[in-house]
């Protein structure tokens, strides 16, 4: 992180490493102020959060301006919240995204936007202690991001890219949706969390016999979120298959799935949203991990 | 014979013309009125054969099946296979639009897959194009597309080199990122560009009698504003140039609205098939399309047996209900006397029932096994017939460790059907009890446990029925009664959840007042082995009230049964029927 003054972005949450992560971030770090995004539809259970922050915020000269972003509306989110909000960051100012608490739509869109700055993009994601036995219920409908959709040629079936996360269903679900021709399912090799190589011994065995799923292990915590590993999954299917990139592993991935993105625009982003959180998914705060993404990755794959 | 398994369920969309050609049954089906030039609605949730009737009735799979038969094709019919799972169409960036603009650009999309089809099939064709024809033919598609064709030999596969150029530039406007606007002007509609394709292609010498169809598979997967494009192209009235079929999960809920307004109709602008059969007896029409096609399974892997000779039922079975028939048949002629109508029809009724009451309490669950009661058990669905044989095949390779040529019996052992059947039974109660809200889109845990709830107060029903009941002991379809005054939405709901994951089918049949057509519901078959009831069902009917089934859903209240002789049930149709 350079010494400048930071303004960052930040999407309210009920989970600790919210406002841990936030106070943290105030204390450690030089940030001048905060665009501080909340969903409408959890606007009750962030709240108690949202408020002890800005007060603790105040009292270190901090600015924040809170922008609600409408659940159920994600074009009226796009248009009405994040480029209002993204247009009035001042273009001359270092910007840090916090990831941590961010869904994968918002982060690629919060990406994109700065992503045509010409300036890094520099995001913080903070570790839970621990989390709890379930994320999310009632998937809605999987979707292409807004500006990220790929380039679908006409010729080409689909190859899906899942990250897997711990629901088996929820890969199911993608497929099931997409009907790829050939999915590739990367599964996290290493976490913190317990759970984890059991979750994915579950999703292999789920998928194992199904000669059109092709498994790859990631490692989210890498210096590169996995891109590497990705690009090496993705490599013999670009030239004849229409790729779908979707994350629903670590939040990180994400990060790396954008990055892919934003140098070959072909690259399409899914986003599987939820229409229900678990309140008490994580608890605690852990390491935070920092980066960045280099200006001017632009890298336009000619098809 | 390898052990590759015969009755691996494919996506048609992964099968090889030669496979479409060698897997696809013609009879019993409807799949002949896809080649009329009518417009056509396959309708039916997923698996139950749409795509692989619209490619088979594809041009390039036509003119392999002509060729095999050693005639040449006439090209009087081109099908045309659409997709529209692709992720073009999944493109949301309209959304950001005004509607007019938006339903521009979707129908940019939409248009521009059509004519790339369009090209993609005559390429596969023996068109016949003089030098003269061929200039005439570049001229007019350059104009049209307003681009020069990329040089190479064959003029079809050009046109679409030229369509592909178009489309990604159209995609790379609308996610520039120099801008935030997601609008480009030079776009397409039906009638700027596929009209003009088609009357230039009918230009050609030998399509000049051509009738192009459309086949659109998964329709449901085309956004609101595609919808309505394609249901104003099913309403044109002239059919000679073209017409379109459509493949679409389910029509009830989606509004059949056209771009100006009006609706289109059953019977007036397109023909419905419903591709999900009501009935699987051995006579009805999914019993030998099903039979047809599992014999076609066994012939190509080279298993010389027929279906019933490779799942066999199992003997103490068979055993068993012979003795319940000699019973049952004695009870009824001594209440009917020579009245050998009322006679078979007491035993159609109680035959099984009376194996299923008669079971020892400390008894296994009876055996599910024999081909018909596989077929039954498939609920009217293909791939729901092809899954068990799937898993039973692997399991009888695993276990006797080689093909079937070194099988003891040469046929699936019926303990190892018996087995998956039970196995894949348990595994759907789990999808209802746990995973619905995980993996059906906008369904809530309530919703999620209500669905679950509703399932399991209907098996206690069928079950108490088929202990019990005096009358109708294995009917295990119902309908709602009590709708007038009822708020219905809820459990309408709840319903939705069940027939979105195939848990449940909706059927149309007569009802008890002559003439009338009503809608019933049929709970996936697979389902009850694991309740220890008979999936081979009746054909009758119960009737239960709205505000009931809402109660067990919501309440996991139990359904009201009467073992006496009642009113509460509709006798199917007398043909066709199980």
């Amino acid at each position: 992180m350079s010494n400048g003054k930071y303004h960052l972005i930040s999407l309210a949450s009920w989970e600790d490493r919210f406002s841990e992560g936030t106070r943290r971030l105030i204390e450690e770090q030089s940030i001048a102020s905060i665009t501080l995004f909340y969903l409408d539809q959890y606007s009750s259970w962030s709240a108690e959060h949202r408020t002890k922050l800005i007060q603790f915020a105040k009292s270190r000269n901090v600015s924040v301006v809170e922008t609600e972003l409408a659940f159920a509306k994600p074009a009226l989110v796009w248009t009405n919240s994040i480029i209002p909000a993204l247009d009035s960051i001042s273009v001359e100012v270092d910007v840090l995204v916090d990831v941590s608490t961010m869904p994968r739509e918002v982060i690629w869109q919060v990406f994109w936007l700065l992503g045509r700055r010409a300036r890094a993009i520099n995001y913080v994601y903070h570790r839970p202690k621990g989390y709890g036995e379930w994320l999310s219920r009632d998937p809605g409908k999987p979707r292409l991001a807004f500006k990220m959709s790929g380039l679908s040629k006409l010729e080409c079936r689909t190859a899906l890219v899942v990250l897997a996360g711990y629901d088996v269903d929820r890969v199911q679900h993608l497929v099931a949706t997409f009907e790829p021709a050939v999915t590739l399912l990367g599964l996290q090799k290493n976490s913190v969390d317990p759970q984890n190589s059991r979750k994915m011994r579950e999703q292999r065995e789920a998928f194992e016999k199904d000669a059109s799923v092709h498994v790859f292990e990631v490692d989210a915590y890498a210096d590169d979120h996995g891109a590497a590993a990705v690009k090496h999954a993705i490599s013999s299917f670009t030239s004849d298959h229409n790729i779908l990139l979707t994350s629903m592993g670590p939040k990180l991935s994400a990060v790396a799935l954008f990055s892919m993105h934003w140098q070959d625009e072909s690259l399409g982003l899914v986003y599987l949203p939820a229409n229900e959180f678990n309140r008490n998914y994580s608890h605690g705060i852990g390491e935070s991990v920092f980066g960045s993404i280099p200006p001017n990755q632009h890298e336009v794959i000619n098809v | 014979m390898s052990n590759s398994n015969p009755f691996e369920y494919v996506g048609a969309n992964d099968l090889s013309r030669e496979t479409i050609l060698d897997y696809y049954i013609e009879d019993f089906n409807f799949s002949r009125f896809v080649n009329s030039s009518r417009n056509v609605f396959l309708v039916g949730e997923r698996g139950c054969g749409k795509s692989m009737t619209l490619l088979y009735s594809s041009l390039p799979v036509q003119l392999l099946r002509s060729e095999k038969s050693g005639k040449q094709h006439s090209l009087e019919v081109i099908g045309v296979y659409v997709p529209c799972n692709t992720p073009l169409n999944h493109k949301r960036e309209q959304q950001l639009l005004d509607s007019f603009r938006a339903s521009v650009i979707s129908e940019h999309y939409f248009v521009i897959s059509i004519a790339f089809s369009l090209f993609k099939t005559l390429d596969s064709a023996p068109v016949m194009l003089d030098e003269e024809d061929k200039l005439r033919f570049i001229a007019e598609v350059e104009f049209l597309l307003d681009g020069t064709l990329p040089p190479g030999d064959r003029i079809f596969r050009r046109v679409m080199q030229l369509l592909e150029k178009k489309n990604l530039e159209a995609q790379r406007k609308v996610n520039s990122r120099e801008n935030l606007d997601v609008f480009f002007a030079e776009t397409y509609s039906f009638s700027t560009l596929i009209m003009p394709l088609l009357r230039l292609c009918r230009t050609i010498s030998n399509l000049q009698k051509s009738h192009f169809a459309f086949l659109i598979d998964d329709a449901q997967d085309l956004n609101s504003e595609q919808r309505e494009c394609l249901f104003s192209w099913v309403a044109f009235r002239d059919h000679s140039l073209f017409s379109i079929k459509v493949a679409i999960t389910n029509l009830d809920r989606i509004p059949l609205k056209t771009i100006s307004g009006g609706t289109i109709l059953e019977g007036h602008d397109y023909t419905r098939i419903n591709m999900v059969q009501p009935f699987q007896s051995e006579g009805a029409d999914f019993g030998r399309l099903a039979k047809q096609l599992i014999a076609k399974r066994l012939e190509k892997a080279n298993i010389n047996a027929t279906p019933e000779e490779f799942f066999p039922v199992s003997e103490s079975m068979l055993e068993k209900l012979k003795e319940s028939e000699a019973i049952v048949r004695s009870e009824a002629e001594q209440k009917y006397g020579e009245d050998s109508s009322k006679i078979s029809d007491y035993v159609y009724k109680y035959k099984r029932a009376h194996f299923f009451r008669n079971r020892p309490a400390t008894s296994n669950r009876a055996e599910y096994s024999g081909f018909d009661t596989l077929v039954f058990l498939s609920t009217g669905v293909i791939r729901n017939l092809l899954l068990p044989c799937y898993w039973m095949f692997d399991k009888t390779v695993s276990s006797e460790g080689g093909p079937p040529s070194v099988w003891k019996k040469h046929c699936i052992p019926p303990t190892t059907q018996s087995d998956v059947v039970i196995e894949q039974s348990r595994r759907l109660w789990e999808i209802a009890e746990q995973e619905l809200d995980k993996t059906l889109e906008g369904c809530s845990r309530e919703d999620a446990n209500r669905a679950y709830q509703l399932l399991d107060q209907l098996a206690i029903l069928f079950r108490e029925r088929l202990l019990k009941h005096q009358s109708e002991p294995r009917a295990n379809s119902f309908t709602i009664s009590g709708r007038k005054g009822y708020s219905i939405e809820p459990l309408k709901r709840v319903l939705e959840t069940l027939i979105s994951s195939q848990l449940l089918y909706v059927r149309t049949g007569s009802a008890k007042d002559k003439g009338r057509q009503e809608r019933y519901y049929v709970p996936n078959r697979m389902l009850w082995p694991a309740r220890g009831l008979d999936p081979h069902g009746q054909h009758a009917r119960v009737s239960l009230l709205a505000t009931d089934l809402w109660n067990a859903a919501d309440q996991g209240k139990a359904l009201p049964f009467e073992e006496k002789v009642s009113s509460d049930f509709v006798q199917m149709e007398l043909f066709n029927h199980e």
